[in-house]
């Protein structure tokens, strides 16, 4: 039997060209167990952002999680000492709470990971794979692009203790100068710092421009390193078709126990929440005893996209064949299948129904035989 | 088109004031008005009159590209957008209120009346204070009258209604003012109306 495109949805159209993205690209499925021991995402619980998993007791008493990450298994088996990069994306759902209604939900996840060496070469396949992937879902698009260095350099530079440090890093999140400012006053954080956040706030727009910007700011070799590789990747995306796509942002700026390096963030348009995140990770790697290693990924995620990928079709056939008990069960189901093995898509019933949209109705009631009447 | 959700009420009326005098026109709606919805004449931008509480909910949904909510309403909901300005408006403290000659005793946990009950658990997580929050709707300060409360957490604008009840505020935990909120992905597709609007209203605050 031949598959025919028409019954594929969108959703399922976007994910068959994802994966075929990923495998032209020479990244090889991954495959994952629904659970794990749920001490191993706790002691990861800050990478996950949230410490809420569904758990339960198996046969041998271990308390289990469904997996609330994908990210955190691959590397956990990724061993350290590999010479080759390794490639993985996966298709995978996993269990999280939505902090919008506090309830558990399972999440169709997409996503890759390069582990490996990672230099400016692999930093933009990376960032290309998730440009082509927004794309995929939709040609209105933006990739924001930001560097953990220069946030970690900032903290660096602050003589404030952990709990201000964390204030600052929110209102850069929420771009809100008017908040920071308000934090090192009340902190005695000195002008020059004040007006450090307030550059990396204020920073946006098109990467070249922005990487310049935030050179200039730069106080110290963290900064100046992370404001020049941001630099770089902008120079790669000043020659290509996407340059308008790709711009600065410290909106991703994530925790830097497990982030460092580039962190990205995508958007479509006519979705309220980013679709994509990103970043690199080597600083996970580490905390997981593979110093060796570097790491940076993606993943999509389809709980936002699942409204935005959803069709108006609603529930639609060609073809309704009518019957009473008066006709012959062959007659109906041979009028049946010819259409279905001609590509129809063909339901038999003893009434019209009146949520299922139809093109034509075949009338075998009363024992009539094909060539029935057709009504369109 | 920038669609924006403002705060229904007194707040919503300084608001619309100001969008109209940076060329947003807003028109007042009349008492008998029941629209929830206004366009202004050229159709570049539509108004959405909700709930002041709900404001940030149609703002990080995306059913509102921006809008205008209290600090206090974005920090006890948390909305995921960014807040990009703050509008001086509506100014007043998130504070501790006591009944006058209150002293805490140190030694029970503290019962804090509030319609606030993320920000008084923050405060107080904040000085290891083990506290029993009573979530109320409204007329907060009748709880430490009556015994139901040690404390209040509640904004408080000129002291009028604590004084008139015997209470005074102990401590201010957090400033409060209107802010303008943004979409996080009607911030790229629209940034040029939305930083527009932003660097207006900074302009006219002068």
């Amino acid at each position: 039997m031949n598959i025919q495109s028409e019954i594929l949805k969108k959703a399922d159209i976007v994910s068959l060209k994802l994966r075929q993205l990923y495998e032209q690209s020479g990244y090889v499925k991954y495959r994952m167990n629904q659970f794990e021991e749920y001490g191993f995402y706790l002691e990861n619980k800050n990478f996950l952002g949230n410490g809420s998993y569904i758990t339960f007791t198996d046969k041998g008493g271990r308390l289990m999680a469904l997996k609330p990450d994908v990210t955190l298994s691959i590397v956990k088996n990724v061993k350290n000492d590999v010479k080759d990069s390794q490639r993985l994306y996966y298709v995978e759902n996993i269990y999280r709470m939505i902090k919008k209604d506090g309830e558990y939900r399972e999440i169709s996840q997409t996503g890759l990971e390069f582990i490996g060496e990672i230099d400016i070469i692999k930093t933009v396949e990376v960032l290309m794979l998730a440009i082509k992937s927004l794309e995929i879902i939709d040609k209105s698009f933006v990739l924001t692009v930001s560097h953990m260095g220069i946030i970690s350099g900032l903290m660096e530079s602050i003589d404030a203790d952990y709990t201000v440090k964390e204030k600052i890093l929110d209102c850069i999140k929420r771009k809100s100068p008017h908040d920071a400012a308000r934090v090192c006053e009340e902190n005695g954080i000195d002008e020059a710092t004040q007006k450090r956040i307030e550059g990396i706030i204020a920073a946006g727009g098109k990467l070249g421009g922005a990487a310049k910007a935030l050179k200039e700011i730069s106080c110290n070799d963290e900064m100046l390193g992370a404001a020049e590789e941001l630099a770089m990747v902008a120079e790669f995306f000043e020659n290509s078709e996407y340059k308008e796509r790709v711009v600065l942002d410290f909106d991703t700026i994530s925790d830097t126990q497990y982030y460092n390096g580039i962190m990205f963030c995508g958007y479509i348009e006519g979705v309220a929440a980013s679709a994509l995140v990103g970043g690199r990770y080597d600083n996970l790697l580490k905390k997981m005893g593979k110093e060796n290693l570097q790491a940076m990924g993606f993943a999509i995620n389809f709980y936002e996209l699942d409204r935005f990928l959803k069709e108006n079709g609603g529930n639609s056939v060609d073809t309704v064949i009518l019957y009473d008990d008066k006709s012959a069960a062959f007659e109906v189901m041979k009028a049946v299948e010819n259409r279905r093995n001609s590509g129809l898509k063909v339901i038999a019933e003893k009434a019209l129904p009146e949520n299922v949209k139809y093109e034509t109705v075949i009338d075998l009631r009363g024992n009539k035989g094909e060539g029935a009447k057709e009504n369109a | 088109m920038l669609n924006v959700a403002l705060p229904k009420g007194r707040i919503g009326k300084k608001v619309r004031e100001i969008f109209s005098a940076i060329g947003y026109e807003c028109e007042e709606p009349t008492p008998d008005d029941r629209r929830l919805v206004i366009e202004n004449s050229d159709g570049t931008i539509r108004y959405f009159l909700v709930k002041p509480s709900d404001v940030g909910i149609y703002v990080e949904r995306g059913a509102a590209d921006i809008g205008v909510v209290g600090k206090d309403t974005l920090v006890e909901t948390e909305p995921d957008v960014y807040e990009l300005l703050d509008l001086d408006i509506g100014k007043c403290n998130m504070c501790v209120c006591v009944k006058d000659g209150y002293t805490e005793d140190k030694d029970s946990v503290l019962r804090v009346a509030t319609k606030y009950p993320h920000i008084a658990g923050a405060y107080y997580k904040s000085l290891n204070r083990e506290i029993e929050i009573i979530k109320l709707s409204g007329s907060i300060e009748l709880a430490p009258l009556l015994g139901l409360s040690d404390v209040i957490v509640d904004i408080v604008e000129t002291g009028t209604t604590l004084r008139e009840n015997h209470l005074h505020p102990e401590t201010k935990i957090l400033p409060i003012s209107a802010r303008l909120i943004a979409n996080k992905s009607s911030y790229r597709f629209k940034s040029e109306e939305i930083e527009n609007i932003t660097a207006k209203i900074k302009e006219l605050k002068k």
